[in-house]
């Protein structure tokens, strides 16, 4: 049985945080709904963008070719 | 013949979804000018796109069409008809249209994967590094972690906001027309959310040729710019 090499170990780490981060989105996506139903747009709004830029930088580290 | 079968399956689809979003809403309610210009619409988007996708060379416009122009008029015509009192639309009715607009989105991917020329992989200059390792292993994973994301933000959080009943004074005094509007802004926004997540974040994933690699380093900024919105959003909610 071989070993994994800590170059694969780092390309496991670095996806699985890129997972962690798109389920992370779901906080800011959770604050924007509340702000929708608060009516306060501006806050949604930039809840909503915070939530779209975590789930790129998951996606991000999720890429093919990343930490290879 | 298999693309033919997935591009007539990505059309009841979007049917389906058209009158579960547009039609029985329209149906049900007196219709503003807004939720019948939007309906015809997107009807229009998914119909001249299944009349386009037939001939090769316009493909790309009917794709264009039917994953961009028929869910951003369907998603016009939600926030539309979200500002009125809406018919009922419980979480059973919800779960169905947001399952059914995902396999529709999921069909219209596959049948232009199907669709795609594969002639440009296969030619590949001697002197160029060879092509990257893909390892498949983890895009199941990262495919069920966006379906979760995306069914929690269009279904499940619409609903446990919209659950109570109405809160705030206005709503209790103006009653349940009032209230519904708001669950319906809520509605609407959510969907939204997620379809904007999840055709962003699944295109990437999904896509056969990543035009570059992937950059902790780029992951890093982007994830010092959401916290720079973040604490933006803090100072703008508590300066009020």
């Amino acid at each position: 049985m071989t070993r994994p090499s800590l170059r694969a170990v780092a390309a496991a780490a670095t996806r699985f945080i890129g997972l962690c981060l798109i389920l992370a989105a779901l906080l800011p996506c959770w604050e924007a709904l509340r702000a929708l139903d608060r009516r306060d747009l501006v806050s949604a709004l930039f809840a909503a963008c915070v939530a779209w830029i975590v789930v790129q930088a998951g996606v991000e580290l999720l890429r093919p070719g990343s930490a290879e | 013949m298999r693309t033919a079968l997935t591009a007539q399956l990505a059309l009841a689809l979007g049917l389906a979804t058209w009158a579960q979003l547009a039609l029985v809403p329209l149906l049900l309610r007196r219709a503003g000018p807004w939720s019948v210009l939007t309906a015809a619409a997107s009807f229009t988007a998914l119909a001249a796109s299944a009349q386009l996708s037939r001939d090769p060379a316009r493909r790309p416009l009917a794709l264009g069409l039917a994953a961009g122009v028929f869910p951003c008029a369907l998603g016009v015509g939600a926030l539309a008809m979200a500002l009125g009192p809406l018919p009922r639309f419980d979480l059973a009715a919800r779960a169905l249209a947001a399952l059914t607009g995902l396999a529709y989105l999921a069909a219209v991917a596959v049948a232009w994967r199907g669709a795609a020329p594969t002639a440009a992989y296969d030619v590949v200059p001697l002197d160029a590094p060879p092509p990257r390792r893909d390892a498949p292993a983890w895009k199941p994973a990262a495919l069920a972690t966006l379906a979760v994301v995306g069914a929690s933000v269009a279904v499940l959080m619409p609903a446990a906001l919209t659950a109570r009943g109405p809160s705030t004074l206005a709503e209790r005094l103006g009653g349940d027309a009032l209230a519904r509007g708001r669950a319906g802004l809520v509605t609407a926004g959510g969907l939204a959310l997620a379809l904007v997540i999840t055709l962003g974040a699944g295109g990437a994933l999904l896509r056969r040729a990543p035009i570059r690699r992937g950059n902790p380093a780029r992951a890093g900024m982007l994830l010092l710019w959401a916290g720079v919105l973040a604490l933006i959003r803090y100072w703008i909610d508590h300066s009020r």
